[in-house]
């Protein structure tokens, strides 16, 4: 216990020396938490191994390059499909890597595919929940938004489809289980829905669960369905509530509780919290305390009962909901 | 004007252009003739074959066109309004009128009087809509006219009158209208006939209309009234087409038709006649249903346009065909992509009223409009040899002076006020804003940049210039502008028009005016000779007329192209005029001041650009100015844009310059220019990055959570600067805190920390929790390794703390940090991999997992386990030594399970509530009927603790009860668990009321509350037989533990009791069965017992039960299942659905930790359905994984 000294557990926190040449814009750790992914206005992105919060030191990071433009996101797939990481950058493209798994030192990363449908500069770009297939939907400036999904004859397809007038800034998929029922969807098996309780599925929209929530310029979060009618990206909700741009959008990670939540953190500095009880009653708003500046971004922890904020004046906090239902602050960090 | 029936009309043909000194004074007047000379070459695109584009910019099909009576502009009626197209700049962007309305739009005309030549007709379903195209405000409909009930079919200007119309529709009749009186009709012509398609007034005789009803002609003169001058079947199959004749024979009439074939009828023959089916003069068959059928304005010829399937138009000549019935048809006009749906001619060039040249215009329902040069052969195709002869169309076009040159209304017409003088205002005014009919602002250069601002040159195709008064009347007098639903913008207006494009058929150059059809029956000598007369003359033609047109098209394509290309900057082409004055002004944004300015440039292209490679022909640029573009960086910019235009091309070149593209680098011509353009270069992508106003401003600041309950954050460069900070390579945490630049000042600030620190372990995991002081000391030593390592860091860096601070500033941005908040996010891996989740027991596995909780330190886990284990405590497998009890004896479980399921989901702890579901769906597999029946049923095990000898029990002990005593003690853990060895049968239960008493959970809640009495209520009545049955040697300490306070607490809820239970729910108990029990270990309740008990039931028992001393327990029940109360389910449905979903989501968390073996016991606690499993796949390897640490050798299924 004592040699823990600088262990993370203990609430300390060591710093990662990533160097990168410029600001970094985003870090994510994969699946399992054991890699870190990290993309910069240097146009590149790079992979660590980290244990316990640690770098390693024995395996460097390897560096991906091929984007043109500072790259904004990273976002790494479900193991399942192996090593996939994508990245979105401001020269409009949205790459996918994927490591080779040849040895266990010599892993590279190469570009496995160039999504460039883009116009502008790609802000955001997520993966859907696993069970979903691999798809991954991108958030561009030029007003479009862009569902990419992988095949299962190998090829790439693509919707593209307007999204906000101006600009689109996050994508956050939704949980994979639509909240207060059980049906979990397969890619293989698409009725598999229970006929033992299913209670009120409603029909219509509330029943696909490919399902995202995109923020926009245009001051909306929009929630887009995917109809199977149509095979087509319907707009299914608009949230209104923000005075100004919405930089990021993130939905709650389901645990079987049939509350939905997602969260938007705005230039205008606040960050709403958006609740749904059912799948068919409207989403209410919870406003957090006012920032004092803008917020960039907001992120759930993982059983979905925390989420982060991360502040323009610096700060990141933690918000987690009283049994009252009022959004509180419990912790704070900084630099 | 009232004229005698028949007499030879004024004009040829209907659409004489007739003008009128007050038009022409609207009208610019132009220099000299050089200028007039110049238009009128390259003028508007009338010598090429044009094709427009209009799909953008109408969505839905029009079909129908009409040309104005100056021949200058055409309109297209859509659904959504009218577009009026100057067809002298065909590149500039039309004029749209918006019309709401959903109707498609049957027939369109414009009034083919000059002195009326801002009306148009057009109609909307069974209403005429007369517009006014000079008309300001929303909307250009003057006039709405509805008499007709069912939907219009053809309207008709009148040929002399100029006020009035007649419309035609599907009721069949004809009305007669004068648009200066709007109520009603002047007449109305009833056919009592099916409806009727078309109505023409005869072109000589102002009392004289025809109309066609399905395969019938009614000739009508409206002096006659309402009966018919005659009716009589023209053709076997519908009509679609009219037209009467020219002035060479005006009672002529053409009829065309479905049934293929187009005849032409002598009037007044047959009226004369007496017959229904008299003879045409004339037939022309063709191999298609003629739509329409119309006499040439020159010859005598007819132009057919199919109906369908064919895409060529084909012109005959009456005389031809008189001659011999098959003759072919003198020119064709092929090449249309599409069916061609209306066509109409255009005259030009009017020397002492002959007209000089015509031309046709089709509109194809691909909304494509083209147009087409008809050349002299055709000309002379069709007419009579007389006329060939004697008026010879010219060769050469002279200039028509000025006068004649009509405005278009493409623009809207602005009555100058009084006492300005239109023109020249723009020398006075050096920027003039003002807006174009399309909406454009234009900014108007100054005097330096006069070439371009040639008002007369411009005055075709825009409004007054300079003038603000003038100007502002233009705003307010736009037409429609606001409403306008079409988006037309220059650009895609430009891409839409081409000019010369080379069509397929022909061997000529443009257009494909194929001279003649060889047809087997044809007369192969006069026609082919006119054919290759026709095709060297094309040819000629060709040449004269290339160099014109390719420059033009060149010029726009280099537009085009070019915006294209920097798509990326969002350049706005703000006016463009590529046909006259060959200018275009771009906007953009460009960083040539300290932020991005919006700029404006405009070049203007001298006439052999793009072709000529002389520096003399390059463009002129001019930058409009700007207040925030110092005047040196606006030298530069002219500077460096004159060096570049001389490229060819060069406007995309400029374009990249000005914005600040960094492609742009080619040679310069100075070392310094290049450095300098460098830095503005780098400068300028930087600012397009920032002033992009679509891209958000980046961050650099964030923190995410990963999946083990840590935040990954970074602060991009430190906002403020913290001076004298000394930077380190591990800064302890809050250390931003401590800002100081003494070190003895830090090393407080590190006890600051420390403190900081006991504090958050001391509230780590349960907030009520306090006594685990030997956890607490481990964090203490581990601060405090922190402090001695900071120190002793601190010491060494004290010395280079300056260059630190410096070098990590710079570094600051680069660095990211992992921090745990584990602690607030409740889910923790390590417990997750160490509880256990399959066991046959219920209670067991609660038990374990409350000690692992406690082990791990995570106490709100272990009270949840603790609280959670006496409600599952009587559920067993058989063979268990712990007997199977039913759940419906302790009915208060259900809604403590409930308290304490609300209460997780209030925390959202999913750990935890899988785990509870875990624990109850194990429960209620186990238990054999799950209907909800109530029942009541004693509790042997229960029984010991129910009378132990405890004076304060003289009511009968529940379950409950019991366990409040227990629970009041604090600190008796141990105590406690010796007596469990002690006893086996007793539950460990009296050790989770301790703890959760002590943590003021829910339970204490419910205990102090009224649920207390409940509680006691509904065990009583359990508890009659209780005293009796069991037997257990009680631990002697029980009996002296009670404290004082727990003998007032009962004593107050034993009387309670006595009120309440006759209210409480539970099944009765005979009392009668009591003593039965002692003896038999068998309790038989029997289920349909009233409800209600009575009050003297509940005191018998309790006073039966009071004097019971003993317990005796027999543990080798037989259980009946006949005789087994009916259990009762532990969760309602809504709550079962919960919990498998807690469940699965549990099992997706456990994925990220790599418990993937966990994962499967968890699964398999769901009760069975049909279990999609999405991992399923993974479990072939889920060994694998679990013998190998790492997780990155799992082979994916999907191969990507």
């Amino acid at each position: 216990m004592s040699t823990q000294a600088t262990d993370i557990a203990s609430g300390g926190s060591l710093p990662i020396e990533t160097a990168h040449d410029d600001m970094i814009h985003d870090a994510q750790l994969d699946y399992y938490g054991k890699r870190l992914a990290t993309c910069s206005s240097d146009r590149t992105i790079k992979v660590f191994d980290v244990v316990d919060g640690q770098q390693q030191k024995s395996s460097p990071g390897q560096t991906l390059k091929g984007h043109s433009g500072p790259v904004w996101q990273v976002a790494w797939a479900h193991p399942k499909y192996g090593h996939i990481l994508a990245s979105c950058s401001y020269d409009g493209k949205v790459l996918i890597w994927k490591e080779d798994q040849q040895s266990q030192q010599g892993g590279t990363w190469l570009k496995m595919k160039e999504h460039s449908l883009h116009t502008a500069s790609v802000n955001s770009v997520s993966w859907a929940p696993h069970e979903l297939g691999a798809i991954v939907a991108c958030a561009s400036s030029d007003g479009k938004l862009s569902v990419l999904s992988f095949k299962n004859d190998g090829t790439w397809g693509a919707d593209i489809f307007n999204g906000h007038g101006i600009g689109c800034n996050a994508v956050s998929w939704a949980p994979a289980t639509v909240p207060g029922s059980l049906i979990i969807p397969s890619q293989t098996q698409p009725s598999q829905s229970q006929s033992a309780s299913q209670p009120t599925q409603s029909t219509g929209t509330s029943n696909s669960v490919k399902r995202f929530a995109s923020a926009g310029c245009d001051n909306l979060v929009k929630i887009w369905a995917f109809s199977d009618s149509q095979q087509a990206w319907m707009e299914e909700e608009t949230l209104e509530g923000h005075t100004d741009w919405v930089r990021d959008v993130s939905w709650a990670p389901n645990i079987g509780l049939p509350r939905s939540y997602i969260a938007t953190a705005s230039q205008d500095r606040t960050v709403v919290i958006w609740t749904k009880d059912s799948p068919s009653s409207p989403w209410q708003k919870t406003s957090l305390e006012k920032f004092p500046d803008v917020v960039w971004r907001v992120s759930w922890s993982l059983a979905g009962n925390i989420l982060a904020v991360s502040c323009g004046d610096g700060k990141v906090t933690l918000w987690k909901e009283n049994l009252k239902g009022v959004w509180e602050c419990v912790s704070e960090m900084v630099n | 004007m009232k004229r005698p029936g028949w007499s030879p009309s004024l004009t040829d043909t209907p659409e004489t252009p007739y003008y009128t000194s007050s038009i022409s004074s609207i009208v610019r007047t132009s220099g000299g003739d050089a200028s007039l000379s110049e238009i009128t070459e390259d003028e508007g695109a009338f010598g090429r074959p044009i094709t427009v584009d209009m799909r953008e910019h109408v969505h839905d099909a029009t079909s129908n066109m009409s040309i104005s009576p100056t021949n200058r502009d055409v309109v297209l009626a859509a659904r959504n309004g009218l577009f009026i197209i100057d067809l002298e700049s065909p590149n500039a962007v039309p004029r749209h009128l918006p019309q709401g309305g959903t109707w498609n739009v049957a027939d369109v005309q414009w009034n083919p009087h000059i002195s009326h030549w801002e009306y148009v007709v057009s109609t909307s379903n069974e209403k005429l809509l007369i517009w006014n195209l000079s008309l300001g405000g929303n909307t250009a409909i003057q006039t709405v006219l509805h008499k007709h009930y069912r939907a219009i079919t053809d309207v008709n200007w009148h040929t002399h009158e100029p006020n009035v119309i007649a419309s035609t529709g599907l009721d069949s009749w004809v009305w007669l209208w004068d648009i200066r009186v709007n109520a009603k009709p002047t007449m109305g012509l009833c056919a009592f006939n099916p409806g009727a398609t078309q109505v023409k007034w005869n072109r000589h005789d102002p009392n004289v209309l025809a109309s066609s009803h399905l395969n019938t002609v009614v000739l009508w003169d409206r002096r006659k009234g309402t009966v018919p001058l005659k009716t009589f079947r023209a053709h076997s199959a519908k009509i679609y087409g009219i037209d009467w004749g020219t002035m060479q024979n005006p009672s002529s009439l053409v009829t065309c038709s479905l049934d293929n074939s187009i005849k032409l009828w002598d009037t007044q023959s047959v009226i004369r006649s007496d017959t229904e089916d008299p003879t045409p003069i004339n037939v022309i068959n063709t191999s298609y249903p003629v739509w329409r059928a119309r006499n040439t304005p020159f010859g005598k010829g007819v132009l057919a346009l199919p109906q369908r399937s064919e895409t060529t138009l084909e012109m005959w000549s009456w005389d031809l065909i008189n001659q011999s019935p098959d003759a072919p048809p003198v020119a064709q006009f092929a090449g249309h992509k599409d069916i061609v749906k209306e066509y109409v001619w255009r005259v030009i060039g009017f020397d002492n009223g002959d007209p000089q040249e015509y031309q046709l215009i089709t509109w194809t329902k691909d909304r494509m409009l083209r147009l087409w040069p008809i050349q002299r052969e055709t000309i002379k195709g069709v007419s009579s040899e007389s006329q060939r002869n004697s008026s010879p169309v010219r060769s050469k076009r002279k200039p028509t002076s000025a006068i004649y040159r009509p405005a278009s209304f493409r623009d809207i017409p602005i009555f100058p006020e009084v006492g300005h003088t239109v023109g020249d205002m723009s020398v006075l005014l050096p920027s003039a804003e003002h807006r174009s009919a399309s909406g454009d602002i234009r900014v108007k250069e100054n005097e330096k940049v006069i070439r371009n601002t040639d008002p007369e040159k411009q005055s075709t195709s825009d409004v007054p210039s300079g003038d603000p008064l003038v100007i502002r009347a233009s705003t307010m007098t736009r037409g429609g502008k606001t409403s306008s639903k079409v988006d037309l913008k220059p650009f895609t207006w430009l891409t839409s028009v081409r000019i010369g494009e080379a069509q397929a058929d022909s061997g000529s150059g443009h257009g494909s005016v194929v001279q003649s059809r060889q047809t087997s029956r044809s007369r192969p000598g006069s026609v082919n000779v006119a054919s290759r007369s026709a095709e060297t003359s094309a040819q000629r033609d060709d040449s004269l007329r290339t160099e014109p047109a390719d420059t033009q098209e060149l010029l726009k394509e280099e537009i085009v192209n070019a915006i294209n290309a920097l798509s990326m900057y969002k350049l706005e082409l703000e006016n463009v005029d590529v046909d006259v004055s060959r200018t275009c002004t771009i906007g953009f944004q460009g960083d040539w001041s300290e932020t991005s300015v919006y700029m404006r440039v405009t070049f203007q292209f001298p006439p052999a650009y793009p072709l000529s490679r002389n520096p003399s022909d390059s463009p002129d640029i001019s930058l409009e100015r700007n207040p925030l573009i110092p005047r040196d960086t606006r030298l530069f910019l002219l500077r460096t844009l004159r060096s570049i235009r001389d490229r060819r091309p060069c406007l995309e070149d400029c374009l990249r310059f000005l914005v600040g593209d960094q492609k742009y680098g080619r040679q310069q011509d100075s070392s310094d220019d290049e450095s300098q353009e460098r830095q503005g270069t780098k400068k300028a992508q930087l600012s397009v990055v920032r002033g992009q106003k679509n891209i958000p401003e980046f961050r650099n600041l964030q923190g995410y959570f990963g999946p083990n309950g840590e935040i990954i954050c970074f602060f991009g460069a430190p906002k403020r600067f913290m001076r004298g900070r000394p930077m380190d390579a591990s800064p302890p945490p809050m250390s931003a805190k401590s800002s100081n630049i003494d070190p003895t000042m830090f090393q407080t600030g590190h006890l600051s920390v420390a403190v900081r620190k006991l504090s958050e372990f001391a509230n780590l995991h349960d907030p009520t929790f306090s006594l685990s002081s030997n956890i607490e000391a481990d964090n203490v030593v581990r601060v405090m390794d922190q402090l001695l390592i900071g120190n002793r860091r601190r010491r060494a860096t004290t010395g280079s703390r300056g260059r630190e601070q410096e070098v990590s500033a710079q570094k600051g941005q680069s660095v990211l940090s992992i921090r745990d908040v584990a602690h607030l996010v409740a889910a923790e891996k390590r417990v997750a991999q160490v509880y256990i989740i399959s066991t046959r027991n219920p209670s067991a596995l609660c038990e374990e997992n409350a000690a692992i909780a406690r082990k791990h330190g995570r106490y709100d886990h272990e009270r949840m386990f603790r609280v959670l284990q006496p409600l599952v405590a009587n559920v067993a497998p058989q063979q268990d030594r712990y007997a199977a009890v039913r759940w419906g004896q302790f009915p208060m479980a259900r809604q403590l399970i409930v308290k304490l399921y609300e209460e997780l989901c209030g925390k959202k702890d999913l750990q935890l509530l899988a785990m509870m579901a875990v624990v109850l769906f194990q429960a209620e597999m186990l238990t054999p009927n799950l209907q909800a029946a109530h029942l009541s049923q004693p509790d042997p095990h229960q029984n010991p603790f129910l009378t132990a000898g405890r004076p304060v029990q003289s009511n009968p002990d529940y379950f409950g009860i019991r366990k409040l005593s227990e629970s009041r003690q604090a600190g008796t853990e141990a105590s406690w668990g010796s007596r469990t060895s002690d006893s086996p049968t007793s539950p460990v239960a009296p050790r989770s009321f301790t703890s959760s008493i002590s943590s003021k959970s829910s339970w204490s809640s419910i205990i102090n509350s009224s649920g207390v009495r409940l509680l006691m209520g509904g065990n009583q009545d359990r508890s009659k037989i209780d005293p009796a049955s069991p037997t257990e040697q009680m631990p002697p300490e029980r009996g002296a533990l009670p404290s004082k306070q727990n003998t007032l607490e009962f004593r107050r809820s034993r009387n309670s009791i006595s009120e309440t239970s006759v209210s409480f729910l539970q099944p009765p108990v005979k009392s009668a069965a009591v003593p039965q029990v002692i003896s038999r270990p068998r309790v038989t309740i029997p289920p349909s017992q009233p409800r209600r008990l009575t009050f003297s039931q509940a005191v018998t028992s309790k006073s039966s039960a009071v004097p019971t001393k003993r317990l005796v327990v027999d543990l080798d029940y037989d259980w009946d299942a006949d005789t087994q109360p009916l259990p009762q389910s532990l969760m309602d449905e809504q709550m079962h659905k919960q919990c498998e979903a807690h469940i699965r989501a549990y099992a997706e968390m456990l994925p990220h930790w790599g418990l993937m073996h966990k994962r499967a016991e968890l699964m398999k606690c769901i009760p069975k359905r049909a279990r999609d499993d999405p991992w399923r796949f993974t479990r072939v390897i889920q060994i694998l994984a679990f013998a190998n640490a790492t997780m990155y050798h799992m082979s994916p299924p999907l191969q990507m």
